[in-house]
């Protein structure tokens, strides 16, 4: 018998439905909730970056010029938590509630009422986050962005700012609980006849070890936050020393989130890598059953060290959380490796998608092991707290999570929009974003050995810290360029459509099996699944298992 | 734009500056002022060197499979490469490998801790150190002598601590309103100060000069302005220092 | 062979989303209460002597409220049993007896407060009790509130096809807030 499914071909590519901006914002289904995620959150980035443009200017030359100390505090501030909770982080589940369903061959997500609640949530936190550095009375949110008490005590923080700023991380946190359930219940019950778990794509593996991640670290920081809304406004003293509280107690709890945190702000984008890999390769993924428990690992290791953000602190045990944080190379160097493997012997296309996913791996794993020396405690007494550290996350963070997700932009554009974006511009954009993104952040790493610490609005001249600021500074500027560009790209892309057809890059999952954009209920017919990459299979059948 | 026209004039000796420092062996750090801060800075070489070398090798292959297995115009289109799918024995290698570095930064860097983290039980000299929204409090107690920080909201001359070089000083770190850090870079050491706990550390500072300081930790508008700095002396100009500094603020 | 596009995705479904994503939650619902445990316990470490010296905490009316509550638990699950043998009246009936429950719970919450002696702003231990108090009851308000949607679907006709797994997962919920609430008076009246 016959298993092979005829590839449901369009004869007449339908003209794409144009989606109004109603149905835009109500309807439940998953690829339009996921996109309004992935262009919201984009938004953000625009906003976060933005906000760091004003802060490299302000720190091109010593000396205070064009922003007001108090601004430039609020700016740092809203820049990270824009950044981390309202730009990479959702940009994550909005690619998963686009992918998962089609990527286990599934008409929707578990809970589709849930999942655009969850998005409004999300834009709703947004509002506040925004509203808590701009129209607060008292001044905005101005104490950084893990808010350590007890400066973000009614005491030190008088302004409305950081109550809004705390309901807004409130709103982030529920909105992450609200996706990580829908996340497990899609990925656990509405696989198709055929998609094991063991077959499963590794960004939806990925996601899975993310969604659980939020789901655990999540609800001790609200209830960190929850107590530090007592404490403001109806004069508790959980964190506060003269009533008997204890700011370390507070750090604690934020950071048993903040360290999972940056793991879910890697773990989806490690996912786009290895699924933008092996298409570009010609190859099956190297070492599948490794990555898997290498995410998972990396997901259960990540619970254990997050006191390595209070090495300083005098008031924990050290060599453990060093220990612990240390670990975390072997299951990330796994991933490394199995990427290289999956290079090895293949056939290397160099895609727009491929050069990010190569500038990926430059650039994370200066992060990686950077990170790895703040995991010594005694280096760490002269990191902690300085550009070190700043260039350090930007590395993992901006050059890794964000050079993944212009990967996957690249990647899956087409699949969402019917219509490639344009390799040429792509491969500028690539270019800029990359020199830029070293030019500005590779000197701070030089800046921390020197001793500049970091939220300092001025510095001064001659002590070391003027020439690499400048860099800095440069660094940005073409790094701006490359986003503008990116911009113009999508920009003419969407005019001028140059369609994708339903699998422009010889794609390995079930995505690639229905037509671009794919329809309400994702697939006419399904392969039969007989591996991770069904769609391969199909183009393929006598290579399939 | 002016930074713009500076960024060119300074582009050329900013990228030699850069390799420059990657070269001399202290990879950009200050080699540590103190005993404590040279243990530290020779730790930090084990870490960068371990972290070149993995880098080397991780950075090798990336490059060697890239350029080696790059699809070539002689290729058909869609031509595939080998269809292996991983190798057991090579994922225990590259499992393996990382384990033991790992076992080994850990070992080096537990050993320096204990020794950073001993206080002595004769220290030659006490200092307290008080910090506060936006300055520092520094007193020799028995002895009278407190220094404390000009009002803050720009770089003035912080205040300074005088210290002896090659003896023992007891660091007693408070805060009384928010969380500060006190951090000096030359010594490659910081501390946090955190209001309602008394943290106790040792320096031994091995070389003289005077050494910039400020704090680290944000603690609300004027924390870029929280400097001080310390200068370390031979121990009979510390003697006649303190001596002075007695009699000055006995007689105010 | 293509498969009819209706079986797609639905795969072999062993428990309903509902109940599979209301167990979930919980598991995320108990690390929020595991933080505020840790709180408490971190503070209690901390303080000496906690309670502070001033606090005379009552232990019969609390015990009193967390019997009544414990039966909640058992009236609603009376009234699963009723509905999974098809008695929809029976699950109406004893949701209203567990709403009752919980509404006396909440008074004698709402004494314990008013009569305390102290309050979130006298000290940590304050703080600490009336926000852990407090969220919990919370949680029993939003019970309740599910208790009464259930009402209202079953009065426009909802469950008569015997597919019940929503007040199931109710069922789930109300007994998580019940096992909370053995922890919390453990810690704050028995242990203290
Ligand atoms: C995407 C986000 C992300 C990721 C993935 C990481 C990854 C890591 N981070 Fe980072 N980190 C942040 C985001 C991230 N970090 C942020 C945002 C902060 C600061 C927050 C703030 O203060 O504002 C921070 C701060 C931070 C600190 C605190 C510094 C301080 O404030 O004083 C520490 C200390 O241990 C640390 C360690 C690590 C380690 C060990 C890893 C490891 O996971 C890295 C592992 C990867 C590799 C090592 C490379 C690949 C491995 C191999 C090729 C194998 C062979 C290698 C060896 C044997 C070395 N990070
Ligand atoms: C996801 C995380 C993320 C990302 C992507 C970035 C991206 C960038 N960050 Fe970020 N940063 C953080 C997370 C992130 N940052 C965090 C958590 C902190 C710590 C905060 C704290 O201390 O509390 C921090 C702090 C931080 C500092 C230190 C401030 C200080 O301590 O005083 C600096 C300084 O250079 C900086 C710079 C940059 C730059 C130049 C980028 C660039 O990569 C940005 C590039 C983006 C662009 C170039 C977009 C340009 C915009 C447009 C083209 C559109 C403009 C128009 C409209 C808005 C309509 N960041
Ligand atoms: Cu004091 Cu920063
Ligand atoms: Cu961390």
């Amino acid at each position: 018998m016959s298993v092979t499914m005829e590839r449901p071909v369009a004869a007449q590519p339908e003209p794409p439905h144009r989606v109004g901006p109603v149905e835009r914002l109500t309807s439940t289904d998953h690829k339009n909730v996921g996109i309004l995620y992935c262009v919201t959150a984009f938004g953000f980035f625009l906003v976060g970056g933005a906000l760091a443009g004003l802060m490299r200017i302000e720190l091109a030359e010593p000396a205070r010029q064009v922003v007001s100390t108090q601004a430039y505090n609020t700016m740092f501030t809203i820049h990270g938590t824009v950044m981390i909770f309202l730009f990479v982080a959702p940009f994550g589940i909005g690619l998963a509630n686009y992918l998962i369903p089609l990527h286990i061959g599934a008409p929707d997500m578990a809970f589709p009422r849930l999942n655009l609640t969850s998005y409004w949530f999300f834009a709703g936190a947004g509002l506040l986050i925004l509203l808590s550095g701009v129209a607060s009375t008292g001044g905005g949110a101005a104490m950084g962005w893990y808010a350590y008490t007890p400066l973000s005590e009614m005491r030190y923080s008088p302004g409305v700012g950081v109550d809004l700023w705390i309901l807004g991380i409130v709103l982030v946190a529920i909105s992450n609980v609200m996706g990580g359930v829908n996340i497990l219940a899609t990925v656990f019950l509405m696989r198709a006849p055929g998609m094991t778990m063991w077959r499963l794509p590794i960004f939806t593996w990925n996601m899975v070890v993310t969604a659980i991640l939020g789901l655990v670290a999540f609800p001790p920081a609200v209830a960190a936050f929850a107590l530090l809304l007592i404490d403001r406004r109806l004069g508790g003293h959980a964190f506060d020393p003269l009533g008997g509280g204890d700011p370390a107690l507070y750090q604690h709890l934020f950071w048993f989130l903040g360290h999972p945190e940056v793991y879910i702000l890697i773990l989806p984008f490690f996912g786009i890598i290895t699924e933008v890999i092996p298409v570009f390769s010609m190859k099956p993924l190297f070492g599948y059953l490794g990555l898997v428990l290498a995410t998972i690992a990396i997901g259960a290791l990540s619970m254990g060290v997050w006191a390595h953000h209070m090495f300083t602190t005098g008031v924990v045990d050290n060599p453990f959380f060093s220990a612990m944080s240390l670990l975390i190379a072997v299951p990330t160097g796994v991933k490394f490796f199995a990427w290289t493997g999956t290079m090895w012997r293949g056939k290397i296309h160099f895609t727009v998608p491929m050069l990010f996913a190569l500038a990926f791996l430059l650039n994370f794993l200066i992060g990686g092991v950077t990170g790895v020396m703040l995991a010594s405690a005694p280096i760490d007494f002269h990191m902690n707290d300085s550009y070190f550290v700043v260039a350090h996350f930007h590395y993992t963070i901006m050059g890794g999570s964000v050079f993944a997700i212009f990967a996957g932009i690249y990647f899956w554009f087409p699949k969402m929009t019917g219509a490639m974006l344009r390799e040429r511009l792509g491969r500028v954009v690539a270019v800029l974003l990359f020199v830029g993104f070293n030019l500005t952040f590779w000197p701070q790493f030089v800046l921390g050995l020197r001793g500049f610490p970091r939220r300092y609005v001025s510095y001064p001249a001659d002590i070391g810290f003027d020439t690499p600021n400048l860099v800095s500074t440069v660094g940005y500027a073409v790094m701006f360029a490359g986003v503008v560009v990116f911009l113009a790209d999508v920009a003419v892309s969407l005019r001028r459509r140059v369609p994708a057809g339903d699998d422009p890059w010889g794609g390995n999952s079930l995505e690639w099996v229905t037509t671009s954009p794919p329809p309400e209920h994702n697939f006419d017919a399904l392969p039969q699944i007989r591996s991770e990459r069904p769609a391969f299979d199909l183009r393929h059948p006598e290579l399939a298992p | 734009m002016r930074w713009a026209v500076r960024a060119g004039r300074r582009a050329g000796p900013a990228a030699l500056a850069l390799v420059g420092t990657a070269c001399s062996g202290s990879f950009g750090m200050p080699r540590g002022a103190t005993e404590q801060g040279a243990d530290i800075f020779r730790l930090w070489q084990v870490f960068v060197v371990t972290a070149i070398a993995v880098a080397a090798v991780v950075y090798g292959l990336i490059f060697w499979s890239v350029i080696r297995y790059r699809r070539r115009r002689s290729d058909e289109p869609g031509a595939l490469g080998s269809q292996f799918r991983g190798d057991h024995r090579l994922e225990l290698v590259y499992m393996g490998i990382p384990i033991l570095i790992v076992i080994g930064l850990f070992a080096a860097s537990a050993a320096v801790e204990v020794r950073v983290d001993r206080v002595s039980s004769d220290p030659a000299v006490v200092v307290n150190v008080e910090a506060y929204q936006w300055g520092w409090r520094f007193t020799y107690p028995g002895q009278g002598v407190t220094i404390v920080s000009p009002p803050s909201g720009e770089f003035v001359a912080g205040p300074q601590m005088v210290l002896p070089v090659g003896q023992t000083t007891r660091i007693v770190l408070t805060a009384n309103d928010v969380i500060h850090a006190f951090w000096v870079p030359d010594f490659l050491y910081k501390h946090d100060a955190i209001p309602g706990r008394t943290f106790a550390f040792d320096l031994t500072p091995t070389k003289t000069g005077t050494f910039y300081g400020e704090c680290a930790e944000f603690c609300g508008l004027n924390h870029a302005y929280m400097t001080f700095s310390v200068r370390v002396v031979q121990p009979a100009e510390f003697a006649m220092w303190l001596a002075q500094m007695r009699a000055g603020q006995a007689a105010a | 062979m293509a498969q009819a596009p209706a079986a797609i995705g639905t795969g072999p479904r062993e428990i309903a989303p509902i109940r599979f994503g209301t167990i979930v939650f919980l598991a995320s619902e108990l690390v929020f209460f595991g933080g505020l445990f840790a709180a408490y316990f971190t503070l209690r470490s901390q303080t000496n002597p906690w309670p502070p010296s001033t606090v005379d905490l009552d232990v019969a009316r609390p015990s009193v409220a967390t019997a009544l509550l414990i039966m909640s638990s058992f009236t609603f699950v009376a009234g699963l049993r009723g509905a999974r043998a098809g008695r929809l009246t029976s699950l109406s009936r004893w949701i209203v007896v567990t709403i009752l429950l919980a509404l006396a719970f909440l008074g004698f919450q709402l004494l314990d407060w008013v009569q305390a002696g102290f309050s979130v702003s006298s000290h940590a231990y304050g703080t600490m009790v009336y926000a852990m108090t407090g969220f919990h009851g919370l949680h029993v308000i939003a019970g309740v509130l599910l208790m009464l949607v259930i009402l209202g679907r079953m009065a426009q006709g909802a469950y008569g096809d015997g597919i019940i797994d929503g007040p199931e997962a109710v069922g789930y919920y109300w007994h998580f807030v019940d096992v909370v609430w053995i922890g919390l008076y453990a810690t704050i009246f028995l242990l203290r």
